[in-house]
């Protein structure tokens, strides 16, 4: 792992491994899905195919964006399904193989730092590496129950 | 019949393509007569002739390809070469066949071709020495020399030469004769297959002539070489008789080998998807062209759409086959397994031409094979065992298949011995699969599902039979990895049902759009029954609210509701808008819905259009979500999701109390509230009966009524239907008012009405939970509260029974007008 596509959602920088990344999206509309988790937005018609739109702040358990800004879907492919994360801005791709590598910084909080790999420390900034699998396995059975 | 008719057709399509093979083959194996690769292909092709036609009953086809087999098996295994003699004679063959098959293919039959002489041929030339013999066809055989050295290989050979045409002779003539007696027989079942008559005498003739080459060949070894000429003759002659006879028939039918073609299911695949988005981007034209005023373009998009819809639904077909052709194989099995394991077992099958997509069949195989198995080594007893039990020896294993809400349901259902949840609890607790804490808090329901669980088997021991290939988990895999589900549902001593719940995701479906809040949904139209438009005032005026449960009164019967908004959480529960949230403030509407045999009212804001969709899986983040059974593109690029009605019917439990409760645990939160129906009958007794077993409301005129015997009938929707009088039944005297018209509660199931009459509907109320009381009286199940008065239960079956005691026979039909005759007798 050398090279993350980075976004920002809200005051972090995140990154995910540029292999998993399958492209950038504006979007758009999403259709609502009624019942489902919180941190499913919608879903988004990508050329003929249906995803499902995770709202990355939600998973986060960050407040929802206060919106003057349309958020960016970021297509993700984890095994084999490609799931769009909902973000707030992307940013560039990363090589990281010469950053140092640490564990999850204990100024993150809880929630966060679980769906972390570790932490890149950028010169200003911290890259933290997100575990995508970590991210897309949320409960999934919620809705099923309620 | 038309079962055989397609194994023949198949069989025939399968035989076609396969001698063109040999043809090359043959030839190719010529050059290079020992590879083994030709050989055993060749070998192959005749062998799977040989073992179709033995088994279809072609006994002459048999024949021919059996002695050209063994000499085949004797070239494979290098014990003789091929020659030129050998490659004439098995392509002599190979043309016998064809004209063999072109026979079956015209008349079903095989004709009167005689190829005696070149079975005869084949077994010659089976014969080691013959390796030498010069050529058997005189062609070849003009110069003396070559005669004599044939005559003397011919004498060399002697004996078992003669043997052999002799045994030939003898085997043609036997068949000959069988082929008479089928041939008898079938005319003598089918007389009005007059042609057959024909072909019983021609068959009789091929029996005089069969004695001939013998007669021939028997005679001192000069003429010996004669018999192999009119090998080829006799084979290409009749045929060229016969061949008129299929042209007169079927001029312009055409042949099965012209008019099926296999095609690689890959390439059936492309084509379906592709359709699906040419379905995708003719919606996103017509949608466009509704914004635009061209006619002309719009009648090419008409033709387009119509073309489109053509060119899928055809496509659509190619991969439709009846689930059949899997049964097809069980009756075998059931026959097989049974003698085994000493059961005694009736297969019924019920809904054999439900068509599956190919490639659903495919993955349904082996758990449709296994859970047979299963339910004759595990469910159905022995026949002792039955015995004691007081059942009938004889075990059914039903299969059932039939759509149902945009699923395929395919059941298997037996009455043995059932599932014991305590032993799959124990069981399951032994294997480590649940701890006994965890399996306290189980409901035996769940407890029974845990066979699907990997590592579990209740089999004693492992059998031959159930203890390998496919095991339950195994099932489950493979029905879900198609989108499909499993449930087992099983009555301990009285028997077991699987069943398969299969969804259509590949498939593009038709699909009513509903607008609901401002967004819209898809609902399969199979779900669909009708649509009912809330008009301003009707619309309170129709639905009713019992405790927060509404109902609509559909002309007479009554249709529990579900607010979709409610139930999707849009709006909290008991603000629903009624379905009047469209942008022109009109009324709603009730999208009429089937689920599980039951029917219930969707209430939507707003009934859109209705579209051929293309069905989008969803991701794995919403496959737990039931309500939904995928999702759709609409011709704005838009992503509409596609409502599942069990679904919604379960969340709402509008179903039976049964059913919900099966559903799952999560409807368990929620106290159940049976609707009733008020009834009062004289004498100011009120009755309640449950609401999912009325039926319909009917008023009639008293004169109507008519007696038959002791029982009071009325004709109604074409039937007779029996009425019982409640409060005669329930023995509540009073003044027996004289009303002009009769207030009828009609239960109906399947064919089979039966009417209440009663003094007057009251009302539709809810039984509170836990008010019940028993009380032990003929015709009642106790009593209840409603509102504040305590109201009777009506036993309905038994007060059913009362009516009409062969009711719940449910192979007898309804009392039609014709039976009215019958009970006339009956009265007397």
């Amino acid at each position: 792992m050398t090279q993350l596509s980075t976004f920002h959602v809200g005051s972090y920088l995140f990154g995910v491994e540029v292999a998993l990344v399958q492209e950038v999206v504006r979007m758009q509309k999403f259709t609502p899905v009624p019942l489902a988790s919180a941190e499913v937005s919608g879903l988004i018609n990508l050329r003929g195919e249906v995803l499902t739109a995770i709202d990355v702040r939600a998973r986060l358990g960050l407040p929802p964006t206060t919106g003057e800004r349309a958020q960016v879907n970021v297509v993700v492919r984890v095994d084999d399904e490609p799931v769009s994360l909902l973000v707030d801005e992307i940013g560039g791709v990363v090589e990281v193989s010469q950053i140092p590598f640490e564990g999850t910084p204990s100024t993150v909080n809880a929630r966060v730092g679980s769906l972390l790999l570790g932490a890149y420390t950028l010169p200003d900034k911290l890259l933290l590496a997100l575990d995508a699998r970590a991210l897309l396995a949320f409960d999934e059975g919620r809705s099923a129950a309620a | 019949m038309e079962a055989i008719d397609e194994i023949v057709a198949e069989f025939l399509v399968e035989s076609h393509e396969n001698l063109d093979q040999l043809d090359t083959d043959l030839l190719a194996l010529e050059q290079d007569p020992t590879s083994r690769d030709l050989l055993g292909s060749v070998f192959r092709t005749i062998h799977t002739i040989k073992g179709t036609s033995g088994f279809l009953a072609f006994n002459k086809l048999e024949k021919l390809t059996h002695v050209g087999e063994n000499l085949l098996s004797r070239m494979r295994d290098g014990k003789i070469l091929l020659n030129e003699d050998r490659t004439s004679a098995l392509l002599a063959m190979v043309d016998a066949v064809r004209g063999l098959l072109s026979h079956i293919e015209a008349s079903g039959l095989e004709g009167d071709d005689d190829h005696t002489e070149l079975v005869a041929r084949l077994g010659q030339l089976l014969e080691d020495g013959a390796i030498e013999a010069p050529p058997l066809i005189p062609a070849q055989g003009s110069s003396p020399e070559a005669a004599t050295g044939a005559t003397e290989a011919v004498t060399g050979a002697g004996d078992s030469t003669e043997e052999v045409v002799h045994a030939a002779a003898q085997a043609a003539a036997a068949q000959a004769i069988e082929a008479a007696h089928e041939l008898a027989e079938a005319a003598k079942g089918h007389p009005e297959e007059i042609p057959a008559g024909a072909q019983v005498v021609s068959a009789e003739v091929s029996i005089t002539n069969v004695p001939e080459p013998p007669a021939a060949a028997a005679p001192p070894p000069p003429p010996a070489p004669t018999p192999p000429p009119p090998a080829e003759k006799p084979a290409e002659k009749p045929a060229a008789k016969a061949a008129p006879e299929p042209g007169e028939a079927g001029e312009t039918k055409r042949s099965v080998v012209e008019s099926s073609v296999r095609v690689d299911i890959g390439l059936l695949d492309t084509l379906m998807s592709m359709v699906g988005e040419l379905v995708l981007s003719r919606n996103a034209l017509v949608s466009e062209l509704d914004e635009q005023n061209d006619s002309a373009l719009a009648r090419s998009a008409q033709r387009l759409s119509l073309i489109t819809s053509e060119l899928q639904e055809q496509v659509m077909k190619t991969r439709m086959q009846p689930v059949d052709t899997v049964w097809s194989k069980l009756p075998r099995v059931v026959r097989d397994l049974s003698h085994q394991l000493s059961r005694n077992v009736r297969l019924e099958m019920e809904g054999r031409d439900t068509e599956l997509d190919r490639s659903v069949l495919e993955a349904i195989k082996d758990p449709m094979t296994h859970l047979v198995r299963n339910a004759i080594d595990h469910g159905i007893e022995t026949p002792e065992v039955r015995i004691g039990k007081g059942k009938n020896p004889e075990g059914v294993l039903m299969l059932r298949a039939y759509h149902e809400a945009g699923l395929v349901h395919l059941e298997i259902i037996d009455d043995g011995a059932g599932i014991d949840h305590n032993i799959v609890g124990n069981k399951a607790v032994e294997r480590g699969l649940v701890t006994q804490a965890q399996l306290e808090k189980m409901t035996s329901r769940e407890i029974t599902q845990m066979i699907f669980l990997p590592g579990f088997s209740t089999a004693a021991k492992v059998t031959n039979v159930s203890g390998r290939g496919v095991g339950m988990d195994v099932v489950k895999t493979r029905i879900e990895a198609i989108g499909g589900s499993v449930d087992v549902v099983s009555n301990l001593g009285a028997g077991s049902t699987f069943r398969l719940s299969i969804p259509l995701t590949l498939a593009i479906i038709p699909a009513l759009t509903i607008g609901c809040y401002g967004h819209r949904y898809a609902v399969p139209q199979v779900s669909v029954l009708e649509l009912v438009r809330l008009s301003g005032e009707h619309a309170r005026g129709g639905i009713e609210h019992i405790s927060g449960a509404p109902v609509y009164r559909l002309r007479g019967s009554l249709l529990p509701l579900v607010q979709l908004d409610e139930q999707l959480e849009l709006v909290s529960i008991g603000t629903s808008s009624g379905g009047g949230r469209n942008d022109d403030g009109r009324g709603g509407f009730i999208v009429v819905l089937q689920a599980e045999q039951h029917r219930f009212g969707l209430v939507v804001d707003d009934v859109l259009d209705t579209q051929e969709i293309v069905v989008k899986p969803l991701g794995r983040h919403l496959k737990a979500l039931p309500m939904y059974q995928g999702a759709t593109i609409h011709g704005d690029g838009s992503v509409v999701l596609i409502l599942d009605a069990t679904a919604i019917a379960r969340r709402a439990d509008v179903l039976s109390n049964q059913a919900a409760a099966a559903s799952s645990s999560v409807m368990e939160e929620t106290t159940p509230i049976d609707p009733v129906l008020v009834v009062e009958l004289s004498g100011g007794r009120r009755t309640a009966i449950p609401l999912d077993m009325v039926t319909r409301l009917e008023e009639i005129p008293n004169e109507t009524i008519e007696r038959v015997g002791g029982r009071e009938v009325v004709q109604y929707r074409g039937h007779i239907m029996p009425l019982v009088r409640l409060a005669n039944l329930l023995g509540a005297y009073g003044e027996e008012t004289d009303n002009a018209r009769v207030q009828l509660v009609v239960y109906t199931r399947g064919e089979r009405s039966v009417g209440f009459a009663v003094e007057r509907i009251m009302d539709i109320a809810t039984e509170r939970a836990g008010s019940r009381s028993d009380i032990d009286d003929h015709a009642l199940l106790g009593s209840i509260v409603v509102g504040d008065r305590v109201v009777e239960l009506l036993d309905v079956q038994a007060a059913v029974l009362a009516a009409d005691p062969a009711f719940y026979q449910d192979d007898a039909g309804a009392t039609t007008v014709q039976q009215l005759g019958d009970l006339y007798e009956e009265a007397l």
